[in-house]
C-alpha cells in the first residue's frame, strides 16, 4: 500500500466495516478468494457422494433389488454383471474421495493464502495511517491500546476469513449438496427430512442469542478479575504494609468465584443444548427408518408418499440425515466469530479513517537554515477544550540564541515548541523559521532541520550505532562517533560490551537514563539541526546526572538555536533569555537575574525550587492547589 | 451412525492467534517431572469426586455409545435382506413376530440408545466442567494468595505483567487443556474403543482388513503434527518479533516523527509482516495437505472395505479369511471406518496442548514454590507501647545475588555491599533527612526497617529491639511507609482512605483528609467519598493521590513513619503544597524522609548524607553547607550551580553515570 491514498473519508464509507474492509484489501486478490470459495463449495458434493453410491451398490450389486444406475450417466454405459458393476463403483468412490481431496487442497490452499496476504495488507495499511496521525491521537490512547489494533484486531481478519467465511460457506454447500443427492433418490422424503435441518436451525438460532448474555456475563467477570488481580499485584506494598493479605485473598476469591459461576451458568446451557440437538437430529433418523423401514418391507409407499424405497437408498438416507447436524450446530461459531470481526473490523476502520497530518500544496525545502525562530500571536487549543493551551503567544529568537522556557505544570511550555516540529499546528497565529511560515514547508525539511530530545529517551531495539544514525543507515560511522562524544556519550559507549554494536532497547544492556538521553542526544545531533529542543529532556534525570548533560549542552548550543524547556529551574538557569509562561500566556522574559529581581512568577518557582517554602507568599501556594485540583 | 459432534475440519484454525501468545518466557520453573499432575494434586482432591463421575460416566458408556451403528446392520440384514433371523438377545420371541414389530423395537432401541446416550453426556459434561473450573479458582485463588505472601524482593526482581500472566493466562490455559484438550481426546478414545469392540464382536478377520489404513493414517498425523508444530513455532517466533517491531515503533511515535523516519518504520514492520506472512504460507501449504489427506486416508479405507467386503458378500471369504460377512455388516463397518481418521487428528493433538499445558503449570508451581526471603523467628514477640526510637547499628547488608533490587535507583546493581557499616540513632520524635546521590543506598536502609529484607551484619533495632526478633505483622503495624508511587486501589475514595482501618466513621475520614489538605478536592469530587477513583473511575492527578495516600496513613496513625522519595513524582509546586500536610503528619511521630530532592529535607532536625553505602556525612542542613562537603556539592546542583562545583565531585558523577550494569 502506498500512503497517498490513505485518509478515509469516514463520511461517505459507511456501511459493513467487514465489506469495507473487503473492497479496499481483498479485492485486488479476488482470484483467489473465488476459487477458493467456489472449489471449497464444490467439494461438497463429491464428499456426499459415497453414500450415495454405497446406497445403490447395496441396492444393485447386494441385494439385488434395483438396476444399477447413475445421474447424468446413460444406462448403456453402465456394466451389467456383477464384477463390472463393483469394479466401476469402487472406481467411483476413488474418483470421489480424489476430487474431494484435490477440490479441498485447492481451496484450502487459495483460502489460506488470500488471508494471510489479506492480513498482511490490512496491517500495513493501518500502521502506515496510524504512524502518520498528528501526536494527537497518540496523546489520548494508550500505546496499549493501539497495539490491540494492530495486533489482536487484525489477528482477528485470519480467523474471519476461516471462521466465518470459509467454514459458512462449506457448511452452506455441504447442507445443499447432501440435499441434492437425496433429491435425485427419492425427492418426497427428502422434503419432509427438510423438517431436521429447519428445527436444528431454529434451535441453534434460538440458543445463540440465549448464550450471547451468558458469554457477555463471563467477559465483564474476566475483566472485574483481571481488574482486581492486577490492581493488587501492583499494589503489594501497599498491601503489605496494612497487613491485609487476608482480606485481599477474600476479595480475590469473590471475584474468581463470580467468574467461576459466569463460567459454570454457560457451560449449563452448552452442555444442555450439544445433546438437545442431537436428540432432535437422532430422532430424524429413527424416523426415517421408522418410514422409510415400514415402505422397504411391506413394498407400499405410507402416508402421501409415492413409489418404491429400496433398503440400499434408506441406507442412503440415514447417512444423509447424520451429516446435516455438524453444519446446522457449527452456526453458534460462525455467528460469533462473524460478531468478533465486525467490531474488529469497526475498530480498524476507525483507525484508518483518522486524518493524517496535511502538507500544504507546493510546499518548499527549507534550505540552509540559519535558525531564527519568530512566533507571532500564536494561539491553540486542544480538540474538546475550552481554554486555550497557549494563548496569544509572541516573541522571536536570534540564530545561535538559547532560550529557557519555563512555567508550572500545564502552562503550555512544550505545546509551544511542538508547533516547530508541527507536531501540531496553530488555530491563530504564525511560526516562522528563517521568516517561512513553517506550514509553508515540507514537513520533513522542517523536522530535518530541528533536533528535538524528549523527556522520554527512547531508544529502538537495535545497536547504539543504529540509534544514533537512526532511519540513515548511510550515516558514516566518523559522524556517529562524532555526534556521540558531543553528546558526551563517546566513553560509555566505547565501554561497553561491543562498542557502538551492542544491542541497546528492551531486549539489548540495560542503560541507565542519564546514558539513553546522551544516545538520544547524540541522535538529535548527528544530523547537524540549525535548532535543537530539549523539551524536558534532563527532567527524568536525576540532578548530577544533569550536571553531566548541562555540561554538553554547552557544547552542543554554542552555535544553534537552542530552546530549553525545563520544570526544573537549575537547567535554564545560564540560558541568554528565559520565557515563562503562566496558562498558555508569556508572563516574563529575561535573564535569571532581571527575572529574580524582578521578584514575579519566576522568583516563587525559584523559592520552590531551593526549598524556600516559607517565604512563598500564601497567594502561590493558593494557585497552586487550585490548579492541582482542577487537573 | 454419527453419535457425537466429531468434525475436526477448521477446529483448530483459531489456535493460531493464542498460541502466538505463547512467546514469552518466564524464569519461574518448578522443575517437577509432571507439573500437571502435581498441580491437580495440589489443588484437585476436593473436586476429584467430579472427575472421577464423569471418568465413569464415559467407561460406561463406550460400548452403547457405538451400539446403534451396529444395531442398524443387523436390523438390515434381518428386516431389508432376511440373511438373518431376528433374534436379538432377551427380547422374547413372541413380541416380535411381525416384521413391523421388528421394525418398532429397531427404532425404540435407537431411540433409547440416543436419549440415554445424550443424558449420560450431559451429566458427564457437568461433572467434568465442574471438576474444572472448580480445580481453574482453587489453583487461581492459592498462588494469587501464595504471590502476596511472598516478601518484596520477589516484586522487585518480577515485572507485574509477568505475575499476571501467570495468575491469567497460565490458569486458563489449564482450565482449558482439561476442558477442552483431555475431554476431547476421551471422547476420541473411547469412539476408537466402542468402535473396536463391536467389530472385533461383529467379524474379526474383516475388521483386519477395515483397520488396515489405521497404522497408515496414525504415521501420516504423527508426521504431519510435528511438521504443524515446527510451522507453529515459525509463526510464533515471527509474531514475536513483529509485535516487538510494533510496539517499538508505536512507543517511540515522537521520534519516528521527529526524524520523519515513517517510510523507514514502514520497511522495518513492513519485513517483520512478511516474515510473519512466510511462516503463515508454511502453514498453510501443510494445512492444506494435512486434512485433505486424512479425508484421502479415510476414503481409501472406505473404499478397501467396501470392494473386499462386497467379493466378501458376495463370493464368500477370500483368501485365508473363514468367516462369513453379511451386507449388514459390512454396511455396519463402512460406517465405522468412515470416521474413522477424525480421532487420530484429536489424539495428535493432545501432545502438543499438553505440552503447552505442562509449561504452564511448570509456572505456577514455580511461583507457588518461590521461598520467601524473610522469615519469621519462631521465638518472635509482639512489640507493643512504641515510642518511635530506631537505631542502625554497624548495618551491612548486600542484595542477595539473584535479587537485582530495585533497578530504577540503582540500589544493588552491583553484588558488593549496597550498605557498609552505617550507623546512626533516630529519637522519637526526631525528623531525619536521609540524601545522597543514585544508588547511595537510601531506600534500603529503610527497607531493612520494615523487613523487606533482613540485615546480614549489625542490626536495626526499634525501641531497643532488634527488629528481626519481632513479628513481621507488629512491626510493620507501627511503621507507616509512603512511597514514591501514590498507589490507590480501585474502589471509592472512602474504601481507600479506610484501607487497612474499616471501621473508621466519617467523620475521622474527614478529618484525616483535612489534616492531608484533600478535603476541597474531595468534596468537589461527584460522589465525594463515594466517587469511584483508578483506573475504572475519576483520574486524580500525582499530587491529589498523594494526599489521599497522607490520608491513610494518618488514619493508620503509625508510631514511626517512612516517606521513601515520596515527592519525588510531583513537581514543585505540588510538592511545596504537600509539605504542609506532610508537616502536619511529622511533627507528633518519628520520622525517616528520604530524598533526592534536597529542597524535601531542608527543615528536617537533621540530615543523614549517604555516599555508596557509607555515612559520609551528619548534620542540619545549615550546619552541611558550612561544612562545604558532598551535601553542599549537591546543593548547588540543586540551584544550578554548576559553575562552582568542585571537579571531583564532576568526575566521580560521571563515573557513576557511566557505569554499565550488564545483566
Amino acid at each position: 500500500m502506498s500512503s497517498t491514498e490513505i485518509v478515509g473519508d469516514g463520511a461517505t464509507e459507511r456501511g459493513n466495516p467487514l465489506w469495507w474492509l473487503f473492497r479496499r484489501h481483498g479485492v485486488p486478490r479476488w482470484r483467489q478468494f473465488a476459487v477458493g470459495m467456489t472449489l471449497s463449495a464444490l467439494g461438497r458434493f463429491p464428499q456426499q457422494a459415497p453414500a450415495f453410491l454405497i446406497g445403490m451398490a447395496i441396492n444393485a450389486i447386494l441385494a439385488g433389488t434395483e438396476a444399477f444406475r447413475l445421474p447424468l450417466v446413460p444406462s448403456e454405459l453402465v456394466p451389467t454383471d456383477q464384477g463390472g458393476q463393483l469394479l466401476l463403483t469402487g472406481g467411483l468412490l476413488v474418483a470421489a474421495y480424489g476430487l474431494e481431496t484435490l477440490f479441498d487442497f485447492v481451496a484450502r490452499h487459495q483460502m489460506g493464502r488470500f488471508g494471510t496476504y489479506f492480513q498482511h495488507d490490512v496491517r500495513m495499511d493501518v500502521f502506515d495511517t496510524v504512524q502518520r496521525l498528528e501526536l494527537g491521537f497518540f496523546d489520548d490512547r494508550d500505546t496499549g491500546d493501539v497495539m490491540s489494533v494492530l495486533n489482536d484486531d487484525v489477528d482477528e481478519l485470519n480467523a474471519f476469513v476461516y471462521g466465518t467465511v470459509s467454514r459458512g460457506a462449506a457448511m452452506v454447500s455441504l447442507a445443499v449438496a447432501a440435499f441434492v443427492y437425496m433429491l435425485w433418490l427419492q425427492w418426497q422424503l427428502a422434503v419432509v427430512l427438510l423438517v431436521v435441518p429447519a428445527v436444528l436451525f431454529a434451535l441453534s438460532y434460538w440458543f445463540s442469542a440465549h448464550i450471547e448474555p451468558k458469554h457477555e456475563a463471563i467477559r465483564e467477570r474476566v475483566g472485574e478479575l483481571n481488574g482486581r488481580l492486577n490492581n493488587n499485584v501492583e499494589g503489594v506494598s501497599v498491601i503489605k504494609a496494612f497487613g491485609t493479605e487476608r482480606a485481599e485473598r477474600e476479595r480475590v476469591e469473590r471475584a474468581s468465584r463470580n467468574h467461576l459461576d459466569a463460567q459454570w451458568d454457560a457451560h449449563r446451557s452448552q452442555a444442555t443444548v450439544d445433546p438437545v440437538m442431537r436428540v432432535v437430529s437422532d430422532t430424524g433418523r429413527v424416523l426415517t427408518l421408522v418410514l422409510g423401514g415400514y415402505w422397504v418391507i411391506s413394498g407400499q409407499a405410507p402416508l402421501f408418499f409415492t413409489g418404491d424405497l429400496a433398503a440400499g437408498t434408506l441406507v442412503s438416507f440415514l447417512m444423509y440425515a447424520g451429516a446435516l447436524v455438524t453444519p446446522m450446530q457449527g452456526i453458534t461459531d460462525v455467528v460469533d466469530s462473524y460478531q468478533n470481526s465486525k467490531s474488529a473490523a469497526t475498530r480498524l476502520r476507525e483507525a484508518v479513517e483518522n486524518d493524517a497530518v496535511a502538507e500544504r500544496e507546493g510546499a518548499n525545502d527549507l534550505a540552509d537554515p540559519e535558525g531564527a525562530v519568530d512566533y507571532e500571536d500564536v494561539t491553540f487549543r486542544y480538540p474538546g477544550r475550552e481554554e486555550p493551551t497557549i494563548d496569544d503567544v509572541s516573541f522571536t529568537v536570534e540564530p545561535g540564541e538559547t532560550v529557557g522556557v519555563v512555567g508550572p505544570t500545564g502552562a503550555g511550555k512544550s505545546t509551544l515548541l511542538s508547533f516547530l516540529l508541527r507536531f501540531y499546528d496553530p488555530d491563530e497565529g504564525t511560526i516562522r523559521v528563517d521568516g517561512h511560515d513553517v506550514r509553508d514547508l515540507t514537513v520533513e525539511s522542517l523536522r530535518e532541520s530541528v533536533g528535538y530530545v524528549s523527556q522520554d529517551p527512547f531508544l529502538f531495539d537495535g545497536s547504539v550505532r543504529e540509534n544514533v544514525a537512526y532511519a540513515e543507515s548511510g550515516r558514516s560511522d566518523d559522524a556517529v562517533v562524532e555526534a556521540a562524544k558531543l553528546a558526551g556519550a563517546h566513553e560509555f559507549v566505547t565501554d561497553l560490551p561491543e562498542g557502538y554494536d551492542t544491542e541497546v532497547g528492551e531486549r539489548g544492556v540495560k542503560l541507565s537514563g542519564g546514558q539513553r538521553q546522551r544516545i538520544a542526544i547524540a541522535r538529535a545531533i548527528v544530523r547537524d539541526p540549525a535548532i535543537l529542543i530539549f523539551d524536558e529532556a534532563t527532567s527524568h534525570v536525576d540532578n548530577e546526572t544533569e550536571v553531566l548533560i548541562q555540561r554538553t549542552l554547552d557544547n552542543l548550543a554554542a552555535d544553534r538555536t537552542t530552546f530549553l524547556v525545563a520544570h526544573r529551574l537549575s537547567t535554564v538557569r545560564d540560558a541568554d533569555r528565559i520565557l515563562v509562561l503562566d496558562d498558555g500566556r508569556l508572563v516574563e522574559s529575561g535573564t535569571h537575574d532581571d527575572l529574580l529581581a524582578a521578584d514575579g512568577l519566576y522568583a516563587d518557582l525559584w523559592r520552590v525550587q531551593v526549598g524556600d517554602v516559607a517565604a512563598l507568599p500564601d497567594s502561590f501556594l493558593e494557585r497552586v492547589r487550585r490548579e492541582e485540583d482542577v487537573a | 451412525m454419527s453419535d457425537e459432534s466429531e468434525e475436526v475440519d477448521e477446529s483448530d484454525d483459531t489456535e493460531e492467534a493464542d498460541e502466538a501468545n505463547e512467546t514469552r518466557e518466564s524464569s519461574y520453573r518448578a522443575d517437577t517431572d509432571w507439573p500437571v499432575l502435581a498441580l491437580m494434586r495440589d489443588h484437585g482432591r476436593p473436586y476429584l469426586h467430579l472427575a472421577v463421575a464423569g471418568l465413569l460416566i464415559r467407561l460406561v458408556w463406550i460400548v452403547p455409545g457405538q451400539a446403534s451403528t451396529a444395531i442398524l446392520g443387523y436390523a438390515y440384514d434381518t428386516l431389508f435382506s432376511d440373511a438373518r433371523e431376528f433374534a436379538p438377545p432377551l427380547v422374547p420371541q413372541a413380541w416380535i413376530q411381525e416384521p413391523i414389530d421388528q421394525l418398532w423395537l429397531v427404532a425404540g432401541a435407537m431411540l433409547g440408545l440416543t436419549v440415554f446416550g445424550k443424558l449420560f453426556q450431559v451429566l458427564r459434561t457437568l461433572s467434568w466442567g465442574a471438576f474444572a473450573f472448580n480445580l481453574q479458582h482453587d489453583v487461581r485463588t492459592g498462588t494469587y494468595d501464595t504471590v502476596q505472601r511472598l516478601e518484596m524482593g520477589f516484586f522487585d526482581d518480577h515485572q507485574t505483567g509477568e505475575v499476571m500472566s501467570i495468575l491469567n493466562n497460565d490458569v486458563n490455559e489449564m482450565e482449558a487443556f482439561f476442558t477442552d484438550t483431555i475431554d476431547d481426546a476421551m471422547t476420541a478414545v473411547s469412539f476408537l474403543l466402542g468402535v473396536g469392540f463391536f467389530m472385533v464382536l461383529l467379524n474379526w478377520q474383516f475388521t483386519l482388513v477395515a483397520l488396515a489404513v489405521a497404522p497408515v493414517i496414525v504415521a501420516a498425523n504423527y508426521w504431519f503434527s510435528g511438521r504443524i508444530g515446527a510451522a507453529y513455532g515459525a509463526i510464533r517466533e515471527t509474531t514475536g518479533k513483529l509485535n516487538a517491531q510494533l510496539q517499538n515503533s508505536v512507543s517511540g511515535i515522537s521520534v519516528v516523527k521527529a526524524y520523519t523516519a515513517e517510510p523507514f518504520e514502514y520497511d522495518r514492520v513492513g519485513n517483520a509482516s512478511r516474515a510473519v506472512v512466510d511462516a503463515g504460507l508454511e502453514l498453510v501449504d501443510i494445512r492444506a495437505r494435512h486434512y485433505p489427506s486424512m479425508r484421502a486416508l479415510t476414503g481409501l479405507g472406505v473404499v478397501l472395505t467396501f470392494g473386499i467386503g462386497a467379493f466378501w458378500v458376495v463370493d464368500g471369504p477370500p483368501g485365508p479369511f473363514t468367516l462369513t460377512l453379511t451386507a449388514g455388516t459390512l454396511l455396519t463397518f463402512l460406517l465405522y471406518t468412515q470416521r474413522i481418521s477424525w480421532p487420530m487428528i484429536e489424539v495428535a493433538g493432545v501432545i502438543d496442548s499438553y505440552q503447552s499445558a505442562k509449561a504452564s503449570a511448570d509456572r505456577i508451581l514455580g511461583v507457588q514454590r518461590a521461598a520467601e526471603s524473610v522469615t519469621e523467628r519462631p521465638d518472635a514477640t509482639e512489640l507493643d507501647a512504641v515510642d518511635g526510637g530506631v537505631s542502625y547499628d554497624d548495618v551491612t547488608f548486600a542484595y542477595p545475588e539473584s535479587d537485582r533490587g530495585d533497578p530504577t535507583n540503582g540500589d544493588g546493581g552491583e553484588n558488593g555491599p549496597v550498605l557498609t557499616d552505617v550507623s546512626f540513632d533516630v529519637d522519637p520524635g526526631e525528623t531525619v533527612g536521609i540524601v545522597g546521590p543514585t544508588g547511595a543506598g537510601k531506600s534500603t536502609l529503610l527497607k531493612l526497617l520494615m523487613r523487606f529484607y533482613d540485615v546480614d551484619e549489625g542490626s536495626v533495632q526499634l525501641d531497643g529491639h532488634d527488629v528481626r526478633d519481632l513479628t513481621v505483622d507488629s512491626v510493620r503495624d507501627a511503621v507507616g511507609y509512603i512511597s514514591q508511587d501514590p498507589f490507590l486501589f480501585s474502589g471509592t475514595v472512602r474504601a481507600n482512605v479506610t484501607y487497612g482501618t474499616p471501621q473508621t466513621d466519617e467523620a475521622a475520614v474527614w478529618t484525616a483528609l483535612e489534616r492531608a489538605e484533600a478535603d476541597a478536592f474531595v468534596a468537589d469530587l461527584p460522589d465525594g467519598l463515594d466517587t469511584t477513583i483508578g483506573e475504572r473511575g475519576v483520574r486524580l492527578s500525582g499530587g491529589q493521590r498523594q494526599r489521599l495516600c497522607l490520608a491513610r496513613t494518618m488514619l493508620h496513625d503509625p508510631d514511626v513513619l517512612i516517606l521513601d522519595e515520596a515527592t519525588s513524582h510531583v513537581d514543585n509546586e505540588t510538592e511545596a503544597l504537600i509539605q504542609r500536610s506532610i508537616a502536619s503528619l511529622v511533627a507528633e511521630r518519628t520520622t525517616l524522609i528520604v530524598a533526592h530532592r534536597l529542597s524535601t529535607v531542608r527543615d528536617a532536625d537533621r540530615i543523614v548524607v549517604l555516599d555508596d553505602g557509607e555515612v559520609a556525612e551528619v548534620g542540619t542542613h545549615d550546619e552541611l553547607l558550612d561544612a562545604d562537603g558532598l551535601y553542599a556539592s549537591l546543593w548547588h546542583v540543586q540551584v544550578g550551580d554548576v559553575q562552582s562545583l568542585p571537579t571531583e565531585f564532576v568526575d566521580r558523577v560521571e563515573q557513576r553515570a557511566d557505569a554499565i550494569t550488564t545483566d
